[in-house]
């Protein structure tokens, strides 16, 4: 429909371009998207590519956006979790300690590298997750969601969401320390 | 543990977060040129899809053959009652419409939007004399006169991913041109003028180029695809043939509009005859939470070699009146 709508927007313009401030989503949404997707595949340009596929593909939908249906956000991380769902069709998540530690190597300051080693070993430790739970932890953690914005995502309930994320904290809590040692 | 979780997220490289806005901002601007309105996604779906439904169905050879005229350019717009549940399935759909009608688009031309001083400016930068109204309703003042440059774009149809829709719809009767497959379309916009008024309630835009052409190799059963064309709107198999009949498919461009939500009528604008859209109250959806959907009205209508729209939240006479002001 691309060329179609470009060319009925222009002359007869019926394309509903509403009162969404894009810029202001743009600011908002960003970080939380990039961090959703940082959560999901790690650090590097993949996060970016994924997040600015997100985007995309959100301004070119923007006309089949409802409000009525759902909160804006939610619409944006239903199609950020469309994106990693395609992401992982196509490609095996390939991570490894050796890779991330070149990753921080080049790092300009102790603190910025202290912090990628630590995003490092915590992508180790979600690889290790299952698919649903390593997703809801990006959109916990990632991006800031909470259960019940998490609940209407993934359609669990908003109690099961919390006792998945509980669970899966603590796994991490334990296997943290010993990862940081090695 | 949950602190820290959080403590690791971090904001995008800020040239990353620059270039990804200036990529997608470009659109955003052009898109400023078009039209306010509450139309439904779905109607707006479906619109694109008739629209371009229709512009595949123009077989250049055939124009040759018959002369300039007969090439496929708006010459009278006509609006065709759809039925509002079929909008709704097409909307539920999940069908990915950014790549239904095809593939392989290659942007020849580009065409880039950039805003000019007066309709003095807009036509030498539009190439064609712009028309600017005399009239105006009560308050409104012009904000902004933009020329979005000319544009060519070629794609080819797939009509694989058009049969899925119709299948998607449940139509089984019918049939998709067999020459529409693999067939190279070439849109070629010209340049388009949009100006914008500000009337203290919603904004008022008026929109003018030369008719825009479509081109499609020989072959396509023009009568066949409108008639696909008209099933996936909603209409009976029969009603579709016997409508597809009446329609001069070269020049006549459709506006879908939903029964339930909008209604039609043909006015008499500039000694022609355009088509008059009123949509509000039960229709539409507004991204305003703290109101309910305001009465818009479009006016359409083709003078010449050129095509106008008229849209926003005046009423449908004073779009008339606009449009009867222009000089």
């Amino acid at each position: 429909m691309t060329v179609a709508s470009r060319w009925l927007q222009h002359i007869a313009p019926l394309v509903a371009v509403r009162d969404l401030n894009w810029e202001a989503v743009y600011a908002d949404e960003l970080p939380r998207i990039y961090n959703f997707f940082r959560f999901r595949v790690g650090d590097g340009m993949l996060a970016e590519d994924l997040t600015a596929t997100t985007f995309e593909k959100a301004w070119r939908a923007r006309g089949r956006y409802r409000r009525a249906r759902a909160a804006f956000s939610t619409w944006l991380f239903t199609i950020a979790r469309n994106v990693a769902a395609d992401h992982f069709r196509r490609e095996q998540p390939q991570l490894s300690l050796d890779g991330l530690r070149r990753h921080t190597a080049s790092e300009l300051t102790e603190e910025v590298a202290e912090r990628r080693a630590e995003f490092a070993r915590l992508s180790l430790l979600l690889a290790k997750l299952p698919e649903r739970e390593r997703e809801m932890v990006a959109l916990k953690y990632g991006s800031g969601l909470n259960n019940r914005e998490i609940a209407k995502l993934t359609k669990l309930s908003e109690s099961n969401v919390g006792t998945i994320l509980h669970r899966v904290v603590s796994q991490l809590r334990a296997q943290w320390d010993t990862l940081k040692e090695e | 543990m949950d602190e820290f979780l959080s403590r690791l997220t971090r904001a995008p490289r800020p040239e990353f977060s620059k270039q990804l806005y200036e990529r997608i901002n470009q659109p955003m601007k052009t898109n400023r040129l078009q039209t306010v309105s509450h139309w439904t996604p779905a109607f707006v779906g479906v619109g694109a899809l008739l629209l371009a439904l229709l512009m595949f169905t123009f077989p250049p050879a055939q124009a040759l053959a018959q002369g300039f005229l007969d090439q496929f350019r708006v010459r009278r717009f006509a609006a065709i009652t759809v039925d509002p549940a079929r909008m709704q399935q097409i909307a539920n759909s999940n069908i990915d419409f950014e790549s239904l009608f095809g593939s392989n688009v290659q942007v020849v031309k580009k065409g880039e939007a950039k805003t000019v001083a007066n309709a003095q400016a807009a036509s030498q930068a539009a190439g064609f004399r712009v028309f600017a109204p005399s009239s105006v309703p009560n308050g409104a003042t012009l904000k902004e006169t933009q020329v979005v440059g000319e544009g060519i774009v070629n794609f080819k149809a797939d009509a694989a991913k058009l049969q899925t829709l119709l299948d998607a719809l449940q139509i089984k009767d019918a049939k998709i041109p067999a020459k529409l497959d693999g067939a190279t379309i070439t849109l070629h916009r010209y340049p388009i003028v949009a100006m914008s008024y500000s009337t203290g309630r919603d904004p008022l835009n008026f929109v003018q180029s030369k008719s825009p052409e479509v081109t499609l190799p020989d072959g396509v059963d023009l009568a066949q695809l409108g008639e696909v064309a008209l099933r996936i709107v909603g209409l009976s198999a029969s009603e579709a043939k016997q409508f597809a009949k009446t329609i001069d498919w070269h020049t006549t461009m459709l506006v879908p509009v939903p029964a339930n939500a909008a209604s039609f009528r043909e006015v008499s604008v500039h000694n022609t005859t355009g088509l008059l859209i009123t949509m509000g109250g039960t229709g539409g959806s507004s991204f305003r939470s703290n109101d309910a959907p305001r009465q818009r009205s479009m006016l359409l209508w083709s003078e010449g070699d050129m095509v106008f729209s008229v849209e926003g939240g005046p009423v449908g006479t004073e779009l008339v009146d606009f449009a009867n002001s222009l000089k």
